[in-house]
């Protein structure tokens, strides 16, 4: 700012005492912010009340809803001993029947479950097709 | 010891406190500025300055002057307030209300009040950039030196001296007189 500027000066300081002068007192400014803490405004209420309205209205429809089962519509509940699992079936795998008795002595349960002579013949006709 | 601490921060607020309240009415000042002469809106800004102030939300670190960094709050704060207000204006007046979004508008009591010299000085100002506008008011009206303009500012002395130097020609023309805006349009 130099000597030149007098002018601007005075006038932005006239602004200055008249912008002063309509000031609000300082002590009601910052007394009274607690107070604007406190105060809710119509919006906030507006917005409060639609909130706790939703609320409100989906508690009732999880707990009043139609498409929730009456009492004795109810799917009854297995008992825990009847259980089974969904993939219990692939424990069970080829030939594991052979490893469920006892062995024993002198007996083998795989020549017992050899193939049957008609299907050694059916074999030996393929081979001599080709 | 803790008694001590808190016998030095009443001191602190004590003292913190007559410092607002001596530069309150250049805050308010400047709380004007950042709001466009509407004077509801200015006393929320400033009300909400304190506010931060107390609640600790804004801290003052003693880096600045209490000015400089106190008129940083405000224009910061004036900034949010602005933007809330226009998310209020477009949504809830728009959508909810179905009434057109409000224009900015000074506040007519202010504007009653004002005398004719004010008046032009305020209607030249308004034609400025927003960037001029600030600088030549903290100088001004602050009587704040161009490096604390463009500290509260946020930007470059360099840049802050060129809106200065600026905001300064464009003014003088425009209160020079009608005849001076008509040559410069």
């Amino acid at each position: 700012m130099n000597g030149n500027d007098e002018d601007l000066h005075d006038r932005f300081a006239a602004l200055r005492r008249e912008e002063g002068a309509q000031a609000p007192e300082f002590a009601r400014l910052f007394n009274t912010r607690e107070e604007r803490v406190r105060r809710w405004s119509p919006a906030h209420v507006a917005a409060a009340a639609v909130c706790l309205a939703i609320t409100i209205a989906t508690a009732l429809l999880l707990v009043h809803g139609p498409w929730r089962p009456q009492q004795g519509q109810r799917a009854p509940v297995a008992s825990i001993t009847a259980w089974k699992s969904p993939t219990d079936f692939l424990l069970d795998t080829p030939g594991s029947e052979l490893l469920r008795p006892m062995p024993e002595l002198g007996f083998s349960r795989v020549d017992a479950k050899a193939p049957a002579p008609e299907n050694k013949n059916r074999q030996a006709k393929r081979k001599v097709l080709p | 010891m803790r008694r001590t601490s808190e016998a030095r921060s009443e001191a602190t607020d004590a003292d913190l406190l007559g410092e607002l309240g001596l530069m309150h009415s250049n805050s308010f000042g400047w709380a004007l500025l950042c709001c466009n002469h509407r004077r509801d809106e200015a006393e929320e800004v400033l009300q909400t300055a304190y506010l931060k102030l107390v609640e600790g939300s804004a801290r003052f670190s003693g880096e600045s002057s209490l000015r400089t960094w106190f008129f940083g709050v405000i224009r910061r704060t004036a900034s949010e307030q602005s933007r809330r207000r226009w998310m209020r204006n477009q949504i809830f007046d728009r959508w909810v209300v179905n009434r057109p979004a409000q224009a900015a508008t000074p506040d007519p009591e202010a504007v009653a009040l004002e005398t004719e010299g004010s008046r032009a000085l305020l209607q030249a100002l308004a034609r400025l950039s927003a960037r001029q506008r600030e600088v030549l008011h903290l100088v001004f009206y602050q009587e704040l030196t161009i490096e604390e303009a463009s500290r509260i500012l946020k930007i470059r002395l360099g840049t802050a001296r060129t809106h200065f130097e600026r905001g300064k020609r464009e003014l003088r023309k425009m209160l020079a007189g009608p005849g001076a805006q008509h040559e410069r349009k």
